[in-house]
């Protein structure tokens, strides 16, 4: 490089890092993404307002600010060495620690002016923290779902395996076998059912029908259907809810959040445990609260237990049957309703889970 | 851009990116390491090992090129308190590095074995750890003392962790022998940290003899 090239190069980086005019200022504070430019000493000559939110610059600094007080990223500063040095672009995933992590794509091109060599590298960051927890969510439900599809699957071909071997002679193993394959069967309509409600859940797809609703006759409805299956285990049901309560709801959606929760309440009960239905009045509101006798739910599983396929430790297994899928179908059907559901719970004690929902009064 | 430096600001300037790049290549390597422990990630760990080299290659980069500063800039005041410092600090950032390594190989044996249930606090004591080594090289970045004598405080915090898992951990091993095993490369580990930890102390006394000129080796917390 001759030295009349280098000094123009110099030039321009001085007016580049120095420039006052309102286009480049306004583009470089509208842009989401952070923008670094550094020399080939790796002095920092641009940093926009967006990277200054990812790399603050240090409190105490007394010289030109420099790469590395904005970050030790080994990563990183490969990265502009690369482009300074090779002339090369690179592309990587750069996660900040100080504080909440966040995670960037980070790319990074040599800036050449009149020299044909690199005078300066421009690293661009793009945030993609949300975009990584998504893709995990994404991840672990495509996980589960296979996992929860394969275990009813994996109990219907051994039965019909059993029922290929044995053969159709003994009447009463093959009623067991035909038992056994109608329950597996169910367990995956149930959950096939359910997937398809959340996944229009949750594409709002969903419209309610809103009604004005006599809540204590709605609650009988539903527990005309839930009776049996207490009356087997022994538990006893109370609607205590007010004759007098009206709610705004859709009858079909708040029917499919009632049976959800007492169906829990049931399942994880203990034999001659109770159920309890109440409602009461709480400004515009009414909040109605599913109450059990059951095994309660761990302090640490309770802020997790909406979450699609959660089912915390053991006592909750998979061994109680059911989707994994209701109570997020609850917890979307009452925020559709524009209300918020919350549990309480003591292991061993039972468990509490109150919704709430707009009063028709 | 710096044409207004004095020729040692370069060399020392070189310096600093090298010792702060060290650090970054430590803190790197604990996070992986962490990283590797909680998520049973052997690939992980295999990868904090291998890159344990180009650490010992920074640190022989530091040496040589503090003894080039002091022989050929022979710098005065506060500039040759910042290379005895970095003569001083660049082992401890090795040293650290290698204890990073140290629990890698750990976690290999571990991964090995099926998963011990608890933890108990190991990844809290390692975020304060990496909190330690963050917060220690950022006061080294803007020669910040105040910083530095916070951090030390925290070592204390460190330290009680490591006692409190260390008894847990015994306890575990004493009640269910199946344990013990996979007790003692936790043991270790947390051994490690604490280590760390001493060793990032050991650096923010360097931050405060470079930043005031005062040193404040073997002194207790209370006195500084």
């Amino acid at each position: 490089m001759t030295p009349a090239t280098e000094s123009a190069d110099r030039d321009f980086l001085r007016e580049l890092a120095h420039s006052p005019h309102p286009v480049w200022q306004a583009v470089l504070a509208a842009m989401r993404e952070g923008l670094l430019i550094v020399d080939r000493e790796t002095t920092v000559l641009v940093q926009n307002p967006a990277a200054e939110s990812i790399f603050p610059p240090p409190p105490i600094s007394s010289r030109p600010l420099r790469l590395i007080d904005l970050t030790r990223d080994p990563a990183v500063h490969e990265g502009f060495r690369e482009a300074l040095d090779q002339g090369t672009s690179r592309e990587l995933r750069f996660e900040l620690r100080r504080g909440e992590p966040r995670v960037f794509h980070v790319t990074i091109t040599p800036l050449r002016f009149a020299s044909e060599e690199p005078q300066a590298a421009l690293g661009v960051f793009v945030e993609i923290t949300a975009l990584e927890h998504l893709e995990r969510v994404r991840r672990d439900f495509f996980a589960n779902l296979s996992h929860e599809l394969r275990t009813p699957l994996a109990a219907i071909l051994a039965y019909v395996e059993t029922l290929q071997e044995v053969g159709l002679e003994d009447p009463e193993h093959a009623r067991r076998c035909l038992e056994g394959l109608f329950r597996q069967a169910q367990r995956l309509h149930a959950l096939v059912r359910d997937i398809t409600d959340l996944a229009e859940i949750e594409s709002g797809v969903v419209a309610l029908s809103l009604d004005v609703l006599p809540l204590h006759t709605l609650v009988e409805d539903v527990l005309t259907l839930i009776r049996p299956q207490a009356q087997e285990r022994d538990i006893s049901i109370a609607n205590e809810v007010p004759e007098d309560i009206q709610v705004l709801a859709d009858p079909f959606r708040l029917t499919q959040i009632l049976q959800n929760l007492l169906d829990n309440a049931i399942k994880f009960n203990r034999p001659g445990g109770h159920v309890g239905i109440t409602a009461r009045r709480s400004g515009e509101r009414v909040l109605i609260a599913v109450t059990d006798t059951g095994i309660g739910i761990p302090p640490a599983d309770q802020p997790r237990i909406f979450e699609r396929f959660y089912r915390g430790e053991k006592s909750r297994s998979r061994e109680t049957g059911g989707s994994g899928l209701g109570l997020a179908i609850v917890k979307h059907l009452v925020q559709l309703h524009g209300g918020e559901i919350t549990v309480r719970s003591e292991p061993g004690r039972g468990s509490e889970f109150t919704f709430s929902l707009k009063t028709a009064d | 851009m710096t044409d207004h430096l004095r020729p040692i600001d370069h060399d020392l300037n070189r310096l600093r990116d090298k010792l702060l790049m060290l650090g970054g290549r430590a803190e790197t390597a604990i996070a992986q390491a962490i990283r590797a422990l909680v998520e049973r990630d052997s690939e992980l760990a295999e990868q904090v090992i291998r890159d344990d080299d180009k650490i010992d290659q920074l640190e022989n980069e530091v040496d040589e090129l503090c003894i080039d500063i002091l022989v050929l800039r022979q710098p005065t005041a506060s500039d040759l308190r910042f290379v005895i410092a970095a003569v001083k600090t660049a082992p401890a950032i090795e040293r650290i590095a290698d204890h990073a390594v140290n629990i890698a190989r750990h976690v290999l044996r571990l991964n090995q074995e099926p998963q011990l249930k608890v933890y108990f606090d190991i990844p809290e004591m390692a975020r304060i750890v990496q909190q330690m080594l963050l917060d220690g090289l950022d006061a080294f970045t803007s020669h910040d003392a105040e910083k530095a004598l916070e951090t030390i405080r925290h070592d204390d915090h460190a330290d009680a962790l490591y006692k409190r898992i260390y008894d847990e951990l015994i306890h575990l091993m004493a009640t269910d022998s199946s344990t013990v095993r996979r007790g003692a490369e936790l043991l270790f580990i947390i051994k490690h940290l604490e280590r760390i930890a001493d060793y990032v102390t050991n650096i923010c006394e360097q931050i405060v003899y470079m930043a005031r000129g005062e040193v404040i080796k073997h002194r207790e917390w209370p006195e500084l």
